[in-house]
């Protein structure tokens, strides 16, 4: 009943008042983004290192690996490769070798095409982006409403139904999705292109380039976008129905606010922090799924690349793309951290 | 402590009409799979008569042939061991993995759980559709190199999950009153913590079946899939040649991972009720 | 405190709430009590008496499953137990608000005070962006928040636990209410910080006129602030009085129980008699919610029991001038 602890001020140094301007860059904010930083840097140096574990322990040696069994490597090459990559040297020369071309961001050369692999990769990045970005957007654009409606109307009609799309999203591999959608809107209706990203050789500029785009853009976002959907309607629902106990909530109707209001922008508010966590976590998946997404709307993204490495059994590129896919992976995770640091006022230590 | 009655679980369980359809599908194609041999006998990948036979053409081939001819009742059969197979196989191993690192990481603590962590985190760091890909190119597609593929990509969540559910446990009286009488670590961790981390991990290993039975279809698709199997990834990258008019031949498959992938969720969405009993579902 | 009805600006009628449907179960079982512009009412209990509830009832804040099973809330002419949606949000805040116990979870841990603040107003209000400011300052003036422009921008886990409850406080006036309920507003609070917050409530009540209905257990802060109190027991007002009545002259034998078993109670108004009370414990415990005993509730824990108490409710017997207690042998003893 008499808690004595009650009244002492919450916060430090500040004396209860709010951190104005400037002094957010000081001290907490500073020192957990430096944390965080070393962190995800710490995690890709030990990523890289497992890759190359994995390379040593794959049967045939390092060379055979980089220079693929697709045959178009030049002896010479090879040659070159070998005293480069020193595998006649101990193990732990080898590991400083293969971290050091890392660093300087050699990660090969692809005989194929003619190009870094770097270049490659970079090249392939955009698109990638772009299509993860518009999954994730229409994910979102279809799991907040149907996670509100969900949650104001917990075990109702609307709850049922939902529940049952979810988990049909969630279980209905990609590759279906991606397939079924040709077939109806590609084939049958013929309303939208059914691969590449925009349409070859057209010269368009502008607006109409930007439509093309979005056209070619549509099928493949939202099968890949599916599985996400399901999964941030989910815990957005779950996060809601927890947030909707609350006390404040509560405050809010004796206030006098209406239930759009109490709900779209107090309970809402409170409950979408999980949700921008778990949208970084989901990076991850988005660049897996990507694989077969890309390759079957011949989308021109990372995962296509895998895809066409896979085939050419192009081992050194693939290797290439899962540790560029990791380092994106840490580097959204760190952006999304720094955002919840951002968005909940309570953080004030990492 | 968690003491079930077998009755008193399976009347828990089946309040959730949901959990008991979903055991249906699951039960299902466990039957599908064991009668392959009665109902289909002989090779599946047999070519027995013409392809592109649409279904309910022929009554030798119910759900019709494929592109080569092949009976495409005996390949789903067929193929839904294999699928299955992988799902169980998958499950089990990420669960044993992961459950022993979980169970000593949250147990001992200290440098062994940092590092085992660590080793979590590497492992959740690399997109896990691309490690599988990358483990499977590099050791060429088996059985083996896709179970251990997944395995790896699966076991750190569940390490998370038992790490978690042990650092808990060791904290409470009933285990300290174990130490105190003498009793030795690995007994107290089999015998008091791992019973109590069983709900939990029985609920995420049935889901894991469902997502190794996903991952192992995607692999297929994109011709990483075991070459001297049958699945229904398999299939579903045979069909794939013949979309626009065989699409049957996809559809099968497809549609059988889905309902399959359903029942798990569902059965696993019917364990998680089972072990919790938690407020009715009554809008309360 | 049940003077002529014209005077009251709130008034409960047999108020029962709980879970209806096939199972029926009354939690609170007829209450009835009336508030004055300008006083303050006290209902005492224990946790488990309903007391929670009913103040819930009275915004139509209950949640669900519980509901008003039966009677009528009035405010002013306003029938609040069938009011529509629309003039119930109108009501909330502007006729009737109310301030919880729970400062830090009341409040939206990642809004600004300034914006939740500005909200309260805004619902009943339409200002200028500068009209609103200056009003939010004004709130928090009243409430004598130190700091108050800073203050605005601030988050509530960065206040203490006193300054939190005066931002309640601010927001519960934002819509100019003429009832203000406060629940249980200082439990969760140090006790010198407890005197200040009910100090000021007790100014704010002077200085707009409002009708207060306090809820407590705690009987020592009821003495100094309350004019009438109302004591809850298992869903029912056993007893209810001004403040010296009961406090001085309790008639119910659980209201007995309670002040016995504090240190001596001398309410404000009353000169000090140098009596001294017995400290004395309650045996058994309060029925669970709901499950109250047939009868007289408070039969299995009462000293004075006897056979007629368990056959039926006792009704109200009036014993002095505005003082009720529902007990059969309250004019028996002295």
């Amino acid at each position: 009943m008499f808690v004595s602890a009650n009244d002492a001020p919450a916060i430090r140094a500040t004396d209860g008042l709010p951190i104005h301007g400037r002094n957010v860059l000081r001290s907490p904010f500073l020192r957990f983004t430096l944390r965080r930083l070393c962190g995800s840097l710490l995690l890709v140096f030990l990523t890289v290192s497992m890759t190359f574990v994995l390379i040593e322990l794959a049967p045939g040696d390092m060379v055979d690996v980089m220079a693929g069994e697709a045959g178009t490597a030049d002896p010479g090459y090879i040659e070159q490769l070998r005293s480069a990559y020193g595998l006649d040297r101990p193990l732990l020369l080898r590991y400083a070798h293969y971290l050091q071309h890392v660093a300087q961001f050699d990660l090969g050369y692809s005989f194929r095409v003619n190009k870094s692999v770097v270049d490659l990769i970079l090249q392939r990045l955009g698109p990638s982006a772009l299509l993860m970005a518009a999954a994730t957007g229409l994910a979102l654009l279809g799991a907040i409403p149907l996670a509100l409606l969900s949650a104001r109307f917990a075990d109702g009609f609307v709850d049922r139904v939902a529940s049952m799309i979810t988990l049909i999203s969630y279980a209905t591999p990609s590759f279906l999705i991606g397939l079924t959608l040709i077939l109806v809107f590609s084939v049958d209706l013929r309303w939208l292109p059914s691969g590449g990203k925009d349409t070859l050789f057209s010269g368009l500029t502008g607006w109409s380039r930007f439509v093309d785009i979005a056209q070619h853009l549509i099928l493949p976002a939202v099968t890949l976008g599916a599985f996400h959907f399901a999964v941030y309607t989910r815990l957005l629902r779950a996060s809601l129905i927890n947030v909707l106990h609350e006390d404040f909530v509560r405050t809010a109707r004796a206030k006098g606010l209406s239930e759009l209001r109490t709900f779209g922008v107090h309970a809402l508010g409170n409950a979408m922090l999980p949700l921008v966590t778990m949208v970084g976590v989901q990076t991850g998946a988005l660049l897996g799924g990507s694989v077969v997404v890309e390759s079957i709307f011949a989308w021109p993204g990372l995962g296509r690349l895998a895809y066409e490495a896979i085939a050419q059994r192009d081992t050194n590129l693939l290797i290439a793309i899962v540790m560029v896919s990791t380092f994106v992976v840490a580097a959204v995770n760190f952006l999304v951290d720094i955002l919840y640091f951002w968005l909940d006022p309570r953080i004030e230590h990492g | 402590m968690v003491e079930m009655r077998a009755d008193g679980f399976w009347r828990q369980y089946s309040r959730n009409k949901l959990a008991v359809f979903g055991l249906g599908i699951v039960a299902g194609v466990v039957i599908g799979t064991l009668c392959a041999p009665l109902i289909r006998p002989g090779d599946p990948l047999a070519v027995v008569g013409y392809p592109f036979e649409w279904p309910g053409h022929d009554p030798r081939f119910p759900l019709g042939t494929d592109l080569l001819g092949r009976d495409l009742l005996s390949e789903m059969l067929h193929g839904a061991g294999h699928s299955l197979a992988i799902g169980i196989s998958v499950a089990l191993g990420a669960s044993l993995a992961g459950g022993l690192i979980g169970l000593v990481a949250g147990y001992y603590r200290g440098w062994t759980d940092a590092i085992l962590m660590r080793l979590a985190e590497i492992f959740q760091a690399v997109p896990g559709f691309l490690l599988v890909i990358i483990i499977v190119a590099l050791f060429s597609p088996s059985f083996v190199t896709i179970g251990a593929a997944i395995v790896a990509v699966s076991w750190p969540s569940i390490a998370r999950l038992v790490r978690a559910e042990t650092m808990r446990l060791r904290s409470s009286d009933f285990v300290a009153a174990c130490a105190t009488f003498g009793m030795s670590d690995p007994r107290i961790l089999l015998t008091q913590i791992l019973p109590n981390c069983l709900p939990p991990l029985i609920v995420t290993t049935s889901v894991m079946t469902a997502s190794g039975i996903l991952i192992e279809a995607g692999l297929s698709f994109i011709g990483l899939g075991d070459p001297a199997a049958l699945s229904w990834g398999t299939m579903l990258a045979t069909g794939r040649e013949a979309l626009y008019n065989g699409w049957y031949m996809s559809a099968f498959p497809g549609v059988a991972i889905v309902v399959t992938v359903i029942g798990i969720n569902l059965v696993g969405e019917g364990l998680n009720d089972a072990f919790n009993p938690r407020r009715q579902r009554r809008g309360g | 405190m049940t003077a002529g009805i014209s005077d009251s600006i709130l008034e409960a009628t047999d108020i029962r709430i709980g879970i209806g449907g096939a199972l029926p179960l009354q939690i609170v079982r007829g209450v009835s009590f009336s508030l004055m512009p300008g006083k303050t009412l006290a209902l005492v209990g224990e946790s488990g008496s309903g007391k929670s509830l009913m103040a819930l009832a009275l915004l139509r804040l209950l949640p669900p499953p519980l509901s008003i099973l039966h009677g009528t809330i009035r405010f002013g002419d306003i029938d609040v137990t069938r009011l529509g949606t629309a003039a119930l949000r109108q009501l909330r805040g502007a006729g009737i608000a109310m301030v919880f116990q729970e400062p830090l979870s009341a409040l939206n841990p990642v809004m600004s005070i300034g914006r939740q603040l500005a909200e309260a107003v805004r619902v009943h209000q339409r200002l200028s962006r500068n009209a609103l400011r200056r009003r939010v300052l004004e709130l928090l003036d009243l409430v004598r928040l130190p700091n108050a422009v800073r203050q605005i921008d601030n988050f509530p886990h960065r206040l203490s636990g006193g300054m939190r409850q005066r931002v309640l406080i601010a927001m519960a006036l934002a819509g100019r209410p003429r009832v203000l309920i406060a629940d249980e507003p200082t439990t969760a609070l140090d006790a010198t910080v407890q005197m200040e917050i009910l100090d000021m409530l007790a100014e704010l009540q002077r200085e707009f006129g409002l009708a207060v209905l306090l809820i407590s257990h705690d009987l020592g802060l009821v003495a100094d602030y309350a004019d009438g109190v109302a004591v809850m027991y298992a869903g029912s007002i056993i007893e209810a009085g001004t403040a010296a009545h009961v406090l001085s002259r309790p008639a119910h034998p659980y209201t007995r129980g309670l002040l016995g078993a504090r240190p001596p109670l001398r309410p404000a108004s009353m000169p000090d008699t140098g009596k001294r009370v017995r400290l004395v414990e309650i045996p058994g415990t309060v029925p669970e919610p709901g499950h109250a005993p047939f009868g007289c509730a408070f039969a299995p824990r009462c000293p004075h029991t006897i056979e007629s108490c368990r056959e039926a409710p006792p009704p109200q017997a009036l014993i002095g001038d505005g003082h009720v207690a529902s007990c059969i042998r309250v004019g028996e003893k002295a």
